[in-house]
């Protein structure tokens, strides 16, 4: 009768004790930035054999949860691009993970590292769309590089399974080189095809900024329009008589707007950077893009 | 009682044997339970589900169901002779080669009827994760896919019968293991020792390609989650490449039972 108490109680203890030290190690795994040491990716899919897409299953879940880490993302996802040539040197046909990969190295602002594993996806899946047009905006958004953002939106035009409207919008952007309703057509598109709630909130905040982008644009020429008629600044943005800005004010993102009557300034308290409009020089030419093999993976 | 008859009832007393081993119900709600989480995983991903509930599912399939091949299979032979409880039977008017056809034949039966039962629960899985209702991949690869690793198994279960005939089981179950896993490095193999400049290293990575089960080729995973088309005639001459390897591993196990000398 002693002994069953003596053997509860060492239960309790240390049933107490394991739950106290996994609490303290899953803390520690929550407040790392990095995702710890990874294998050497071709000894690994050398060593997996052929179960190599499994392997590279766990780790691209492995990268979800690490982009995923608060402290990682605080950190600027630093092993973001080891993570992502792990499982795309483990399955070099997972088209899905170099889109992904692309979009969040662009969203972390390395530019060079996501075209270079964009780019490595194009030559490994030629059928998948998502990846020259992914590509593309990373050339017309960050870039400024408008004319290659047009041919990799051409290419992707001509994949199977994009967009009825690519073609179009690629046309689009070598004809305006780079205007804001093209920035926000771009976005729509991306916003339509990812279902993935992170990738997609970082698109409609990058949506948000074109717009407000392009209502501070049209407030700062009217407001010269009315100054140069008047003779003065308007006192209140409602003044401008504008349809389109009335309208705008009262929406979430119209609220952030401030107008100084004193200066004729308007700025919004949510765009920290106003975005700069490019102009080329030159027309760009069109050139002719080779059709590309139709092997398309799966969404 | 003639062979075909003795042979059926060999095989129907060694699946029953078999299918109240314990390990093999640790086994089969070991891959049950990969596929379950299979499912969980997928839930924790970014895109694409269904790639991660085929390809955990299928590869739990196919590790429990090369588990269940092996240990079945060493224990066919080398522990009917252990216990002593093959002498009674082979005192009958069976030739040897039946009893080890017939051994054989149970084990893998009884690994084919549980990779059938974990299948079923795969395919209910990546239905269930399908796009809109429909099964993701076309029915004629995804059972192409199965039935490429049904050969593999059925070789492997060969090989751990083979060994079986002629070792103890932990032997066979060494033996097995090596080759299970030596054959799915075969072509690296010949890769590697054929980069020598020594001949007889050249020779014998030659010799190691041919000789080894080539299980890389029976395995149709990576292109079934790919999209690309497996049931064709490629897949058709590996399965027929693993069929025949099969029947040289059967006849080099019945010649060798049939030469032992049984204490």
């Amino acid at each position: 009768m002693r002994s069953r108490w003596v053997y509860a109680l060492l239960l309790v203890v240390l049933a107490m004790g394991t739950h106290f030290l996994h609490r303290q190690a899953v803390v520690g795994v929550a407040e790392r930035e990095t995702a710890g040491p990874l294998p050497n990716a071709r000894v690994l899919r050398f060593l997996t054999s052929s179960h190599h897409t499994s392997a590279a299953d766990l780790y691209w879940l492995e990268l979800v949860q690490y982009v995923g880490t608060e402290a990682a993302l605080r950190a600027g996802w630093p092993d973001l691009e080891a993570l992502a040539d792990l499982v795309v040197t483990l399955d070099p046909k997972y088209g899905y993970a170099y889109q992904a990969s692309g979009i969040l190295l662009s969203t972390a602002g390395r530019i060079d590292a996501s075209n270079e594993i964009l780019e490595r996806g194009m030559a490994n899946v030629p059928g998948r769309w998502q990846l020259p047009f992914y590509a593309g905006f990373n050339r017309w958004y960050h870039q400024r590089q408008f004319r290659e953002a047009g041919e990799l939106l051409l290419r992707a035009s001509r994949l199977p399974g994009r967009p009825d409207w690519l073609a179009a919008l690629a046309s689009r952007l070598f004809a305006s080189s780079g205007s804001i309703d093209d920035g926000i057509a771009l976005l729509d598109l991306m916003i339509a095809n990812t279902e993935d709630p992170l990738l997609r909130d970082d698109f409609i905040r990058r949506r948000e900024d074109l717009v407000l982008e392009k209502m501070l644009r049209r407030i700062e020429d009217r407001a010269a329009a009315f100054r140069a008629a008047h003779g003065r600044w308007p006192q209140r943005l409602e003044e401008l008589g504008d349809r389109e800005i009335r309208a705008f004010l009262p929406t979430p993102l119209g609220q952030t707007l401030r107008w100084n009557p004193e200066t004729g300034e308007v700025r919004s308290l949510y765009l920290q950077d106003r975005l700069v409009l490019y102009e080329p020089k030159e027309e760009p030419e069109i050139r002719e893009v080779p059709p590309t093999a139709s092997t398309e993976e799966s969404p | 009682m003639n062979t075909t008859s003795a042979l059926f009832a060999l095989a129907r007393v060694a699946l029953v044997e078999a299918l109240r081993e314990r390990i093999l119900y640790g086994l089969l709600a070991f891959a049950i339970g990969l596929i379950l989480l299979s499912a969980v995983l997928s839930n924790v991903t970014l895109g694409w589900p269904v790639r991660i509930v085929t390809d955990l599912s299928l590869s739990a399939i196919s590790l429990g169901g090369a588990a269940m091949a092996i240990l079945l299979g060493v224990r066919s032979v080398a522990s009917e002779i252990e216990r002593r409880v093959a002498y009674p039977v082979l005192a009958r008017p069976i030739a040897r080669w039946t009893y080890v056809l017939g051994r054989y034949l149970g084990v893998v039966g009884t690994v084919f009827i549980n990779v059938l039962l974990m299948a079923l629960a795969a395919t209910i899985m990546i239905a269930a994760y399908s796009h809109e209702g429909f099964f993701q991949y076309a029915v004629s690869d995804y059972l192409a896919t199965l039935g490429l690793m049904l050969v593999r198994l059925a070789i492997l279960a060969g090989l751990a019968v083979l060994f079986s005939t002629f070792t103890s089981s932990t032997v066979a179950f060494i033996a097995s293991t090596g080759l299970g896993i030596a054959g799915h490095f075969t072509a690296d193999l010949r890769h590697f020792l054929g980069k020598s400049e020594f001949w007889l290293t050249r020779t014998v990575g030659e010799a190691l390609y041919w000789a080894l089960p080539d299980l890389a080729t029976l395995e149709a995973l990576p292109r079934l989650i790919h999209g690309e088309p497996i049931l064709n005639t490629q897949a058709i001459v590996a399965a027929a490449y693993g069929l025949f390897y099969l029947g040289v591993v059967l006849v080099l196990a019945c010649w060798r039972f049939e030469g032992r000398d049984l204490p």
